[in-house]
């Protein structure tokens, strides 16, 4: 066994967890605050992608791009909160998901009407290479992990550090006495939604020097960000880093060790989890 | 989401008598009416009936889980494509008779069921949806990589449907009212009270001495193996399966239509299919955008008319 | 002995919901427990019931463990309850309500269901939906619920609480009627002193998860903790 190709294969692990970790995040933010799961997070990601890149046509600087798309993003997220979600909190979960799910049909078709069905690549970025154990890893592995622990810190400053952070912890501990506190929960759960959606869209135009921005990106990476979300324990942030992490590792090893089984890998760790701790490895209840 | 008190159920749960015996003379009206559609001659409305039969066993069956037990499945499209992908393979790939290759589906169907079902059965709402999804998509996973066997993005084809697209269609009649009615019988026995009891109220049938795990496996077991049927059916129908059908997407189906007919009364998901399938067939005819205005129309009744069709009808009748 | 707890504890975090307590209760007797809010009865009926599982301590029903067993099987050795805030079917009718524990002894026990409407009074209601009869009504049927299910034992979590003083004298009443024609060890968790010390024969109070003091109420009345911490300013 080459211990420098199984480092290797971790570094690519390291990079893959960093992008499901991006994704889930939001996610799991958005619901430990608003106890809603939003099926509609995979619309934001994929909306992420497409403002990036047209607002890298028009900028030409891909990091301005991505941030001022994200950022959109967020504020499309903060009207759907006002528009919609905060109309469905007292509904039972089923007319939640699925209301969720209408938006990301409307999401899709209106990226099809403005941008087209054709998948749309952007101007290469982090093109090059490093040699890393005798193999070429992509500088965007080494990318990826540097956006994801930043947004780890960013998360982990915003929560523990910001007013609004205190706030909003307040308010996911116990949203009655928070009320009575004299906080705002409108504000708090339309601004935590925005919060959420600006992840998701940073999510999807950090993945556009890879891959492309298509209508049904979404779709799919929605399912990584949920099966590590429940791995971690839904609503919780810490639970959906580490378990980002084990997914992002264990499909890497897979790929190197049982390459037949890969695919299926992600899943097992899940039925694992949920038989041995249903609540996911941080979540309560 | 209170945890085990008096939850107040957003939808009339009741059907009054009156219009119970009402909607049994329009279903056998509707039905009667239906076995004259190959008679006009017309290819495209058999073919789109014969459809529209099929996703109404499908929604049925996921109906029994969601209404009548309250749990919601986010993975139906697992049992459905298995059942489709297994008369398949063994009717495409390994020769076997159509026949095997129906009952084999099914079975399949009941078998993945009871598997879900096991690994599911601690978890209720919000994971229960997330672990049927991932199950599902497991699935859907393993038919796109898994070429050899399954052909990949391209499916199997290749296969006899058994029947002309005439008969067939009379087939699928007979055999999606059977399972319907079996069904029926089913969500109507003792069993099917104590399913609709753990939907009220799951702590008070522990507390009423119901291992609630066990009647939760019944009814995960009953909604895939129907399921399984109309999966064997709808790839019957086309001679063709596609990873389409395991792809969460489908899933979706089920849950959109039942929320859309109403998941409070049995014909409620046959009615939202009807709506559904009529509603996309006239969209896309004028628009590419059909997504779109489903999506709209799902926002709306999730907003403003959670009874579905069927709600709003009921009302109606009752003149309120 | 009926039913026996051993050292019995729950932990919430840092807090001692029940701490180390062994109680046994006696056939056929009844007991009230009382205690300040937060002195951990509930909690006690939920780890006895099998609602919660207790951190330490065993629980004994008739010379069996059940510390582990789940809600369902000691349902059906005969530890039945009824929940602090009415817990029913709401969506079903009263007649179905009752229905559902009947099924859980089998087929041949739904020939009681005439037998239950007619003890509880429920013939003229029994096609509402729960959800749409009286308070009083709903307290009365979820106590036929437990009682459908053929107890030996029976918890009963402020059964009055909220009803008003009509609906709770006849819920009293039909309770020391149970008692004596199906043979019933009750527990009952009560805030209501007069109900408390007309009905008990003894009575347990709990303090900070702890047994403060546990006898007949004429003891429990002349105790100088128990004034102290609960029954100060309460006239008896």
């Amino acid at each position: 066994m080459d211990p420098g190709a199984i480092a290797f294969q971790l570094i690519i692990g390291i990079a893959t967890a960093m992008l499901y970790w991006i994704v889930s995040s939001g996610l799991t933010f958005t619901f430990g605050v608003t106890r809603i799961l939003n099926f509609a997070h995979g619309a934001f990601y994929m909306l992420g992608a497409y403002f990036t890149l047209t607002f890298f046509e028009v900028i030409g600087n891909y990091m301005v791009a991505l941030l001022v798309g994200s950022l959109l993003v967020g504020l499309i997220g903060a009207g759907c909160e006002r528009a919609f979600i905060s109309k469905i909190y007292h509904l039972p979960v089923p007319f939640q998901l699925v209301l969720t799910f209408g938006l990301i049909l409307i999401f899709e078709d209106m990226v099809r009407m403005v941008w087209g069905a054709v998948p749309r690549m952007m101007m290469a970025q982090f093109t090059g290479s490093l040699s890393v154990f005798g193999r070429t890893l992509p500088m965007f592995s080494i990318y990826i992990i540097i956006a994801g622990v930043l947004i780890a810190l960013l998360l982990y400053y915003v929560l523990s550090r910001t007013y609004w952070g205190m706030q909003i912890r307040a308010i996911t501990a116990d949203p009655e006495m928070a009320m009575c506190c004299g906080l705002n929960p409108s504000f708090l759960y339309a601004t935590a939604f925005m919060f959420g959606a600006f992840l998701a869209g940073l999510g999807g135009g950090l993945t556009l020097p890879i891959s492309s921005a298509a209508p049904g990106m979404g779709e799919n990476i929605i399912i990584y960000a949920f099966i590590v979300t429940v791995i971690g324990g839904l609503g919780s942030i810490k639970g959906a880093f580490i378990s980002a992490l084990i997914i992002g590792i264990i499909e890497a090893l897979g790929a190197f060790f049982v390459p037949w089984l890969a695919i299926a890998l992600p899943y097992i760790a899940l039925s694992a989890v949920l038989l041995l701790r249903p609540e996911g490895i941080f979540g309560e209840v | 989401m209170s945890e085990g008190g008096a939850v107040e159920t957003t939808v009339e749960t009741i059907e009054t008598v009156p219009t119970m015996e009402k909607s049994l003379i329009a279903v056998i009206a509707v039905i009667a009416a239906s076995l004259l559609i190959p008679l006009t001659g017309n290819k495209y409305a058999l073919y789109l009936s014969t459809k529209i039969w099929i996703l109404i066993l499908y929604a049925i069956a996921f109906n029994v889980l969601f209404g009548y037990s309250g749990l919601l499945s986010f993975g139906h499209a697992l049992f459905f494509s298995g059942s489709a992908y297994t008369l398949a393979i063994l009717v495409a790939r390994l020769d076997y008779p159509l026949v095997v290759g129906f009952i084999l589906g099914i079975a399949a169907a009941t078998l993945f069921s009871a598997v879900v079902g096991t690994l599911s059965l601690r978890h209720r709402e919000i994971h229960f949806a997330m672990v049927t999804l991932a199950f599902s998509m497991l699935f859907w996973g393993i038919v796109m990589k898994w070429r050899d066997v399954t052909g990949g993005e391209d499916g199997i084809t290749g296969f006899p449907r058994g029947f002309s697209m005439f008969w067939f269609y009379y087939f699928t009649v007979l055999v999606v009212v059977i399972c319907s009615y079996l069904m029926y019988r089913f969500v109507k026995s003792d069993i099917g009270l104590i399913l609709e009891g753990i939907r009220e109220n799951e702590t008070r049938v522990q507390f009423s001495g119901h291992s609630t795990l066990k009647y939760r496996l019944y009814a995960m077991i009953v909604s895939g193996t129907f399921t399984g049927v109309a999966g064997v059916l709808w790839a019957l129908l086309d001679r063709t399966v596609t990873p389409t059908i395991a792809h969460w997407t489908f899933s979706a189906i089920p849950v959109i239509v039942t929320l859309l007919g109403g998941p409070q009364s049995f014909i409620g998901p046959a009615v939202g299919t009807i709506v559904y399938v009529i509603i996309q067939d006239l969209i896309t005819k004028y628009t590419l955008y059909w997504q779109f205005i489903f999506g709209v129309a799902i926002v709306a009744v999730v907003l403003f008319f959670r009874g579905g069709v069927v709600g709003i009808v009921e009302r109606y009748l009752r003149g309120r | 002995m009926i039913l026996e707890t051993q050292n019995l504890s729950k932990f919430f975090g840092g807090l001692r919901a029940v701490d180390d307590v062994s109680l046994s209760f006696e056939e056929e007797s009844i007991t009230a427990i009382i205690g300040p809010n937060g002195a951990g009865k509930t909690t006690f009926i939920n780890l006895c019931t099998g609602l919660l599982k207790p951190n330490t301590g065993k629980i004994i029903f008739n010379g069996e463990d059940i510390t582990h067993l789940p809600p369902h099987k000691r349902v059906l050795m005969g530890i039945s309850r009824t929940f602090q805030i009415s817990n029913i079917f709401p969506g079903l009718t009263v007649a179905q309500n009752i229905r559902i524990p009947l099924l859980s002894r089998g087929d041949k026990a739904l020939s009681e269901l005439e037998e239950l409407m007619k003890v509880f009074e429920f013939e003229d209601i029994k096609d509402a939906l729960a959800s749409e009869i009286s308070h009083g009504d709903q307290r009365l049927l979820e106590m036929a619920m437990a009682i459908a299910t053929k107890p030996r034992i029976l918890f009963l979590d402020e059964p009055t609480a909220g009803v008003n003083p009509a609906e709770k004298h006849r819920i009293l009443e039909i309770v020391m009627r149970l008692k004596e024609t199906e043979k019933l060890t009750i527990v009952i968790v009560e805030h209501d002193m007069d109900v408390v010390f007309k009905m008990a024969e003894r009575i347990v109070v709990m303090n900070r998860g702890r047994i403060l003091a546990d006898g007949t109420p004429e003891e429990i009345k002349d105790d100088k903790a128990v004034r102290e911490v609960y029954l100060k300013g309460v006239e008896i």
